[in-house]
């Protein structure tokens, strides 16, 4: 079924339009919370709360690209979850990919605002756009969809020592973007 | 909350066009890289022999698009002051396009209640609408006052949708809305940041234009009687579009 189709059915409130993206796009939300939760119960319970906010937010909403609304509710769900559940259990894969973002950032403490906020996804826009595109596309498949080094390299083919290279030199180069434009998180 | 987990959160409001695009990218890495295996293999035929005559249509097809630029450009300006002197003799307009930076937020609720707010507006009467389009909805929506509320109770924007009926633009059909709030913000899941871009002037009104990078949509963030406006657009032509804008702004 079309994406149009699909939306179409949440603005008439039809319950079948969870059905219909779970059929479409319901691999695609489960590799997302996945690949954060490392869990089959809490990626399954993860993804019924994107179905329910989705159904809650269309309408009023629009989606345009209704595959990437429904990864980022599902990346910010499972990421609000894994906060949630860190004290209680660790997963490699996300305790990995967070000790790498430790180096982006200086020591230095700020209250948290949503200017700063939007400052950083400028500052991360800005960044992304001067990567190559092999630099950018590893950087969004181990920050954005959280793959494991093991799944990066293997698409890449390029040795597991080679993509941990890469991505060092990149969490570099974004400390040292950040700090020139004295950001501080 | 951990500083890294942060950064990561961030992440999720980078600018659409990387995670979009990132897709492409795969797609044309693997289709260049098939090219080049695909030839490689034709063991009889050198690569030079085939890239030869690509690379002289390419240079050729440049050419032709940048004569036609050039014989198109004046044209386009006279009709460009043409119409502005013609719309109006005492306020200039200036328009100037910006390239959209859609923004996303994705956490937003809201209730929306039929309502007809064509009458309720004076502004909002005798719209220019380009040709083809019909209303298709009249929304007001409410918000709740609290997080904790499980009333709508706050009126927060009006909203009107345009739609071609039956498009063959299945798609992505052609669309227009009409947002209008008094509240400091839109509520709208791809909200493009309108400080980014170029201001332009329609009828002495400041107003900020966008064009998707594909040019399928064209939108318009401005303020007009203390509301905030934002009117979105696919598939709808600039000429028609500054044209509607301009209806608003009376």
């Amino acid at each position: 079924m079309e994406d149009n189709q699909i939306i179409e059915l949440y603005w008439n409130r039809l319950e079948n339009a969870i059905t219909e993206t779970d059929k479409k796009y319901g691999n695609y939300c489960n590799s997302i919370a996945f690949n954060i939760l490392q869990d089959r119960e809490d990626t399954k319970e993860c993804v019924n709360d994107t179905y329910l906010k989705t159904w809650n937010a269309i309408p009023p909403q629009k989606p345009n690209v209704l595959k990437l609304f429904l990864g980022k509710i599902t990346r910010n769900l499972a990421i609000n979850k894994y906060e949630k559940l860190r004290t209680k259990k660790r997963n490699t894969n996300m305790e990995m990919a967070l000790e790498e973002l430790e180096e982006c950032i200086s020591g230095n403490e700020k209250t948290e605002n949503v200017t700063e906020y939007n400052e950083l996804i400028k500052y991360l826009n800005e960044f992304i756009e001067s990567l190559s595109i092999q630099k950018r596309t590893m950087f969004i498949d181990r920050y954005w969809y959280l793959y494991s080094i093991k799944k990066i390299s293997s698409k890449n083919k390029i040795t597991e020592n080679n993509t941990k290279v890469t991505l060092h030199r990149i969490r570099n180069d974004l400390r040292d973007f950040l700090t020139e434009r004295g950001v501080e998180i | 909350m951990s500083k890294s987990i942060k950064i990561l959160k961030a992440m999720n409001d980078i600018d659409e066009k990387y995670l979009l695009g990132y897709s492409k990218i795969i797609e044309s890495q693997n289709s260049h890289q098939n090219f080049i295996e695909s030839v490689s293999k034709m063991k009889n035929i050198k690569l030079k022999y085939v890239l030869a005559p690509v690379m002289t249509f390419a240079i050729v097809l440049v050419c032709m698009i940048k004569i036609n630029s050039i014989n198109n450009k004046p044209k386009l300006e006279i009709a460009r002051d043409n119409e502005i002197v013609k719309e109006n003799d005492t306020k200039k307009d200036n328009i100037i396009f910006g390239t959209t930076n859609i923004r996303t937020l994705a956490d937003i609720d809201g209730k929306p209640v039929k309502m007809d707010i064509i009458s309720k507006f004076e502004f909002l009467k005798n719209l220019d609408i380009p040709k083809g389009y019909s209303l298709i909805d009249q929304w007001a929506i409410y918000e709740r006052e609290n997080i904790n509320d499980t009333e709508y109770s706050k009126l927060w924007q009006y909203e009107l949708s345009y739609r071609v009926i039956n498009s063959k633009y299945e798609g992505n059909p052609e669309n227009i809305g009409i947002i209008f709030t008094k509240e400091k913000q839109i509520l709208q899941c791809m909200l493009p940041d309108k400080n980014t871009f170029p201001i332009s002037t329609i009828n002495g009104q400041k107003v900020y234009l966008f064009k998707s990078e594909n040019n399928s949509g064209i939108q318009a963030f401005f303020e007009y009687n203390g509301y905030e406006f934002f009117v979105e657009s696919s598939r709808v032509s600039e000429s028609e579009f500054i044209t509607l804008i301009k209806s608003i702004i009376k």
